[in-house]
């Protein structure tokens, strides 16, 4: 009897208990508020963000909406290889969940980006490197893409004109990848194809001259947004510059465009692409299922179709 | 159906009939107050969900009229600086002679914070006047803008057009902003006569941003701008909407009528809320998901959750102990009764309880104790009947006597007297046989008495004649029953106390009669009398035992039997002093042949 | 029995050790430290580069001290409203300190009052609030340029040209200074400051001075090019010395001159503030006469150990020099194409 005694009145205790607490706990926001945020890093392989604003409000946005934190870090020197392995190192060393990486070269960096995916979750944009153990890649198909340009291109081509494809950034596979896809197209298309590869601790701009200055290419295709601004504030300076294509959608793109300097442009949603290497990480850092991420679309957009609502809503991001 | 009630009904009776008090007690007043409980808190539930839903509904309608409110006025701010352009500015200055820039500067400057920019287009689409920017960009034709041409085609309304990019003007800084144009055809003075032009005012998108940003609906609702086509025209995800990331029902949000309205949109309810907005078409449409209305209520489901059972919890327990309280003393009770039933006789009935229960235990114990003694009694009166009926048992077999009427017998036959020795032996004979009598312990009065006189008979002779004897008796009582052997003792005591020392002159008067319902015998004689002492001995049964000479059986027996049988009323009473005689009073009920029958015991004739 | 009632009470503790536990804790580890920077413009030239020298000091920082620095950028995009609610939003979320450089001068006290109440250290920047708010509580900071000197030191060079050659400036020979004024943001110290202290070195100079024209143009290139161009329509080669109060306006009036057929040679003599890349590559060009700089770079320095000393609970004044114990100043530097190289990054 007593025994019985004792458990009714000890579970009666933990009942009035639990009264209490949920009276007072859902109350208490302490208590709903110590949700961890996700450490999330971004190194991008420019030394200059302004190209990535768009990407980064994106990331932001997404960071935002699933609790996590953004550390956006750019290199001092661009694509230096060196000095993003020492950012990698440091961001995993410093407690990095999950890491959104540019690489400036997946084939010097695999050993790095291994060594990273064992402690955290690794994510690329632009080039792929699943190989090495990175969870997903957000990029375009940079073959296609490459051949789209090249493609919009030969409308104002014929076969034996010569075109210079400005290689701008050797080690990155994704923007090699893209130069590809243009090249065999043209080439099968009987143009002359010159490509010039920057080589390491070359000026981009000094390599356009020399490349305009040599060559007097009839058209010049760039594959990544560094390129394409140089080349466009290159050829306003250069007499009877040439057609210039290009990839990257920022303002100064953009601008060039307006003005003609620039023929067409191949641009991705860059707001849903950093939203979606964002989201990508911090689900995978949750172990829930990734989202499914098809490749993402590109856009051809010119002088002309430019100011079409869809295109505006691509170019100009309306800020949250 | 009715079967299955019926089944139901009968195994409930059984399940009743089987369980404790207690349980029935416990089992009864938790479900009544669980019940009670469980449907009070359900309505309260339901009435206060029902409560906070249409106050859910109410505050967004609220929230949706202040916005609205809100941007009405941003939109008529902007559409009066259009206003105070055309009719303060435009209408009274001859492009010939003036120029606009300035009263537009000063225009642009009061508003610079909702405009991007104003300008005053010609029919032909160049550029009058603008503020801030001077000049257009290459190759942009204002006649092929949206705003240009809705703005010709009804010339007497203000158009608005949905959020786009603001195109027009050079800027080297190469910015790019979002706006909402508001256009108009105004009419032109140049050199007194009148041209028709446009007049656009570039509102900053960020305006309405700003209005609309952050307003706070009910658990996590947000609302969006649309157009009267359902063009979106802010979203607080727009741009993930943009970019193909996200879906918004706006299309659908379009068509509906102003107030509240439940939709089903991306897998979860929501309750969608319109208020359009006066002149421009827009709507303002206010949603919050249905599914967080019900997060809300997870808490208080989890409270109510909680104290349910707490309750629950806490009424078994007191009910336990209440009903312990009643049913503890009442099984108690009933553990009593089955060791009483069990053959214990002494059981410990001392219970405490409600008062019921004691009062009850108390009763309980006071019957089993009369019980007790009843059946104490009841032993006894047995007992005593059997050994009275032992000593009937055995005189009536007598055997003292038997032997001495038999030398008798032998000596008067020896002596040749064998008419005394007939007449001795024949009495004898009868007189065993109305002692055994078949068996029967009642005999008809004159049977008795025929019994007490074949006794005389036989010991005036043997007494040779040292007495007489008279037997009498009433006609009423002949007929009239008693149990046997009551004179025949009284008689023997007489004799030898009484005529052993009598010389011839000793007289036995034997008679019978009725008085009232009582018969009457009385044996007188006139012997030496007794004591008082002796006569309250004689009767006292504690002196009984068979120490007298004779047959033994005594006044003693006789008074017993006689009260055992008819009652404390009758019996023996002894009337004597000393030398005076003594007389013995036998008094019996009148007892018929037919009531003789009660007094039979089982197995007599 | 014993152990009955033993397991009740120890499942009551369990139920109510969360509360506990939640209750003290919430407290950051002190080895990332969380700065929100909510800016006023994130297209303003020179604030962008602030913001970059930021993210470049800060990975220095990070070395340096050994721990995380987690910057968080937001652009007001020029509303007070927005602004208050980034700066609402760090504060929710726990930031250590927060750096402030607001839209509306006038508007410091909201900003300060919220983060007194949060009791996290606010650093405004570049645009500064007045004396009497900052005085509110002693965990407001500001760091900056004194605005006067930036005027002080633009009229100088436009002084020491005068007087070095003055008939190269004065072109109509009178002896009198003609100018016109592109001013910043109504209502900014800096514009104020920076107008009234150029032309006070001018006249304490002894220079007789005339103002043709000036307006605001509100920090902008483009909308300066436009006053630009409609005084040069109205004045013409009067116009002998354009002060701009910031090298994008100053840039705006070259684009405005080239724009009508100007050259290095024939356009005014055109000064600015801030000495931004465009403004330096100007100076090369010659189109551009003189600018100060504004120490971007200086400045981000200042406010990331502030802000470090501030997050880690140490005395500021060890980290910076503070005076009055809240400003910290740093000085204008004039930057003509003589000491052009000194400043041009590598």
């Amino acid at each position: 009897m007593k025994r019985k005694n004792v458990f009714q009145l000890a579970t009666l205790l933990v009942l009035g208990l639990g009264v209490l607490f949920s009276l007072v706990a859902f109350d208490n926001p302490y208590f709903w508020q110590s949700k961890q945020l996700i450490e999330v890093s971004v190194i991008i392989r420019e030394a200059d963000s302004t190209s990535w604003a768009t990407a980064r409000q994106g990331m932001e946005q997404a960071a935002a909406d699933l609790d996590a934190e953004l550390r956006f870090l750019t290199l001092s020197s661009p694509d230096s290889v060196e000095e993003q392995k020492d950012l990698l190192a440091r961001e995993v060393a410093g407690g990095a969940q999950g890491i959104v990486l540019v690489p400036a070269d997946p084939q010097k960096m695999e050993q790095q980006v291994k060594e990273a995916t064992a402690k955290a979750v690794l994510v690329t944009m632009e080039s792929d490197m699943a190989e090495s153990g990175a969870t997903a890649c957000i990029s375009v198909d940079n073959r296609a893409m490459g051949e789209a340009l090249a493609g919009k291109a030969l409308g104002k081509l014929a076969a034996g004109d010569d075109v210079v494809l400005l290689d701008s950034a050797p080690g990155s596979t994704g923007v090699s990848a893209r130069v590809d896809g243009a090249e065999k197209l043209l080439k099968a298309a009987g143009c002359n194809v010159y490509r010039y590869t920057l080589s390491a601790g070359q000026d981009l701009s000094s390599l356009i001259t020399k490349a305009i200055a040599t060559q007097k290419p009839v058209a010049i295709l760039a594959f990544d947004t560094a390129a394409t601004e140089q080349a466009a504030s290159v050829a306003t300076n250069t007499e009877n510059p040439p057609l210039l294509y290009g990839t990257g959608a920022t303002n100064a793109i953009i601008a060039s465009l307006e003005q003609g300097s620039i023929d067409a442009t191949a641009a991705q949603n860059e707001f849903a692409a950093g939203y979606l290497a964002v989201e990508a990480a911090v689900k995978a850092v949750q172990k829930k299922p990734a989202p499914d991420i098809k490749t993402l679309t590109y856009y051809l957009v010119d002088r002309q179709n430019m100011d079409d609502a869809d295109n505006q809503k691509l170019l100009f991001p309306v800020t949250r | 159906m009715r079967k299955l009630i019926g089944t139901l009904m009968a195994r409930w009776r059984d399940f009743y009939r089987k369980s404790s008090i207690q349980f029935i007690l416990s089992l009864s007043f938790t479900a009544v107050a669980v019940v009670g409980m469980v449907f009070m808190g359900i309505t309260l539930f339901l009435r206060f969900s029902s409560t906070n839903n249409a106050q859910l509904a109410a505050s967004s309608q609220l929230v949706l009229d202040q916005v609205n409110l809100n941007l009405d006025s941003y939109l008529r701010g902007m559409m009066r600086a259009s206003d105070t352009m055309y009719y303060s500015v435009i209408k009274n200055t001859d492009l010939e002679q003036d120029s606009l820039d300035d009263a537009m500067g000063l225009l642009y400057e009061n508003n610079r914070s909702s405009l991007v920019s104003i300008a005053v287009f010609a029919n032909d689409g160049t550029l009058v006047s603008a503020t801030p920017f001077a000049a257009l960009k290459h190759g942009v034709s204002a006649r092929e803008q949206g705003w240009f041409s809705t703005a010709v085609e009804q010339i007497e309304n203000l158009h608005f057009s949905t959020p786009h990019v603001e195109n027009l003007f050079e800027d080297p800084d190469y910015k790019y902003r979002w706006v909402v144009s508001l256009s108009r055809q105004v009419e032109l003075t140049r050199g007194g006569s009148i041209e028709s032009g446009v007049l656009l005012v570039d509102m900053s998108f960020g305006g309405i941003e700003q209005i609309c940003k952050d307003v706070e609906l009910p658990s996590s609702g947000y609302l969006y701008l649309i157009s009267g086509d359902g063009e979106i025209i802010y979203h607080p995800r727009q741009q993930l909407i943009y970019a193909g990331l996200q879906q918004e029902n706006n299309l659908v949000a379009a068509g509906y009528k102003d107030g509240s309205h439940t939709e089903q949109f991306g897998g979860e309810r929501r309750q969608v809320t319109v208020k359009t907005v006066g002149y421009t078409g827009w709507k303002i449409v206010g949603v919050v998901p249905a599914d967080n209305i019900w997060n809300n209520y997870g808490q208080l489901l989890l409270f109510f959750l909680f104290v349910v059972l707490f309750s629950i919890f806490l009424l078994i327990f007191v009910n336990l102990h209440l009903s312990e309280r009643i049913s503890v003393p009442i099984k108690e009770l009933d553990r009593a009764v089955k060791e009483l039933e069990k053959g214990r006789k002494q059981v410990e009935f001392e219970v405490s309880g409600p008062y019921e229960i004691e009062h009850l235990s108390h009763s309980i114990r006071s019957m089993v104790s009369t019980m007790q003694h009843l059946m104490d009694d009841i032993i006894e009166q047995e007992e005593q009947k059997r050994r009275s009926e032992l000593d009937v048992l055995q005189s009536q077999i007598n055997p003292h006597f038997l032997y001495n009427t038999l030398d008798s017998v032998i000596w008067m036959t020896e002596n040749g007297r064998t008419d005394e020795a007939v007449i001795m032996v024949t009495s004898l004979a009868r007189f065993f046989r109305i002692s055994l009598s078949r068996g029967s312990n009642i005999i008809p009065i004159a049977d008795e008495l025929e019994h007490a006189g074949h006794y005389l008979t036989i010991q005036k002779m043997r007494y040779k004649n040292k007495f007489s004897a008279s037997i009498t008796a009433d006609d009423d009582v002949q007929q009239l029953y008693t149990i046997k052997l009551i004179v025949q003792p009284i008689l023997e005591n007489a004799i030898y106390h009484g005529m052993a020392y009598a010389d011839g002159e000793g007289e036995i008067k034997i008679h019978a009669f009725r008085e009232g319902g009582d018969v009457l015998i009385e044996i007188t004689d006139n012997g030496p009398g007794m004591t008082q002492q002796t006569m309250d001995r004689l009767l006292d049964k504690r002196y009984d035992g068979p120490h007298t000479k004779g047959s033994g059986i005594g006044l003693r027996n006789v008074h017993q039997r006689i009260k055992l049988t008819f009652g404390e009323a009758y019996g023996l009473s002894i009337q004597s002093e000393p030398d005076a005689g003594t007389t013995v009073q036998i008094r019996l009920p009148a007892v018929t042949e037919a009531e003789a029958a009660q007094y039979r015991k089982e197995g007599e004739a | 029995m014993k152990h009955r009632a033993f397991a009740g009470l120890a499942l009551a503790l369990v139920l109510l050790l969360p509360l506990g536990l939640a209750g003290c804790g919430g407290k950051q580890k002190t080895t990332t430290i969380r700065i929100g920077v909510a800016i006023y413009r994130q297209d303003d030239t020179f604030i962008s580069t602030v913001v970059q020298s930021l993210e470049q000091y800060a990975k220095e920082e990070e070395q340096s001290r050994n721990l995380k620095i987690n910057l968080n950028i937001a652009d007001g995009r020029g509303s007070q409203a927005s602004q208050n609610e980034q700066v609402d939003r760090f504060l929710a979320q726990g930031y250590d300190v927060i750096c402030v450089n607001l839209v509306d001068r006038t508007a410091a006290a909201v900003i300060i009052d919220k983060a007194q109440a949060a009791g996290v250290p606010v650093i405004f920047f570049n645009r500064e609030p007045v004396e009497e708010d900052l005085a509110r509580w002693e965990g407001a900071y500001y760091v900056g340029l004194k605005a006067a000197a930036a005027g002080e030191l633009q009229g100088g060079i436009v002084r020491d040209a005068w007087q070095a050659d003055t008939a190269a400036l004065d072109r109509n020979g009178d002896g009198v200074l003609q100018y016109v004024m592109l001013e910043g943001e109504p209502g900014h110290q800096d514009a104020l400051l920076r107008t009234e202290y150029s032309i006070k070195a001018l006249s304490l100079a002894g220079i007789e001075t005339e103002k043709l024209a000036s307006d605001t143009a509100d920090w902008q290139r483009g909308q300066a090019s436009t006053l630009m161009q409609q005084w040069l329509t109205k004045f013409g080669d009067k116009i002998e010395v354009v002060f701009a109060n910031n090298d994008d306006m100053a840039l705006g009036a070259i684009d405005a001159c080239t724009g009508v057929g100007l050259t290095a040679d024939t356009m005014p003599f055109i000064v600015g503030v801030d000495a931004t890349p465009p403004a330096l590559k100007a100076l090369e060009d010659g189109t551009l006469k003189g600018t100060v700089q504004n120490d971007g770079a200086g400045q981000a320095q200042m406010m990331l150990k502030l802000s470090c000393a501030l997050a880690e609970g140490q005395d500021p004044s060890s980290e910076v020099t503070l005076a009055d114990g809240k400003y910290v100043w740093l000085n204008y530097t004039t930057v003509t194409k003589d000491n052009l190289a000194q400043f041009q990054t590598p």
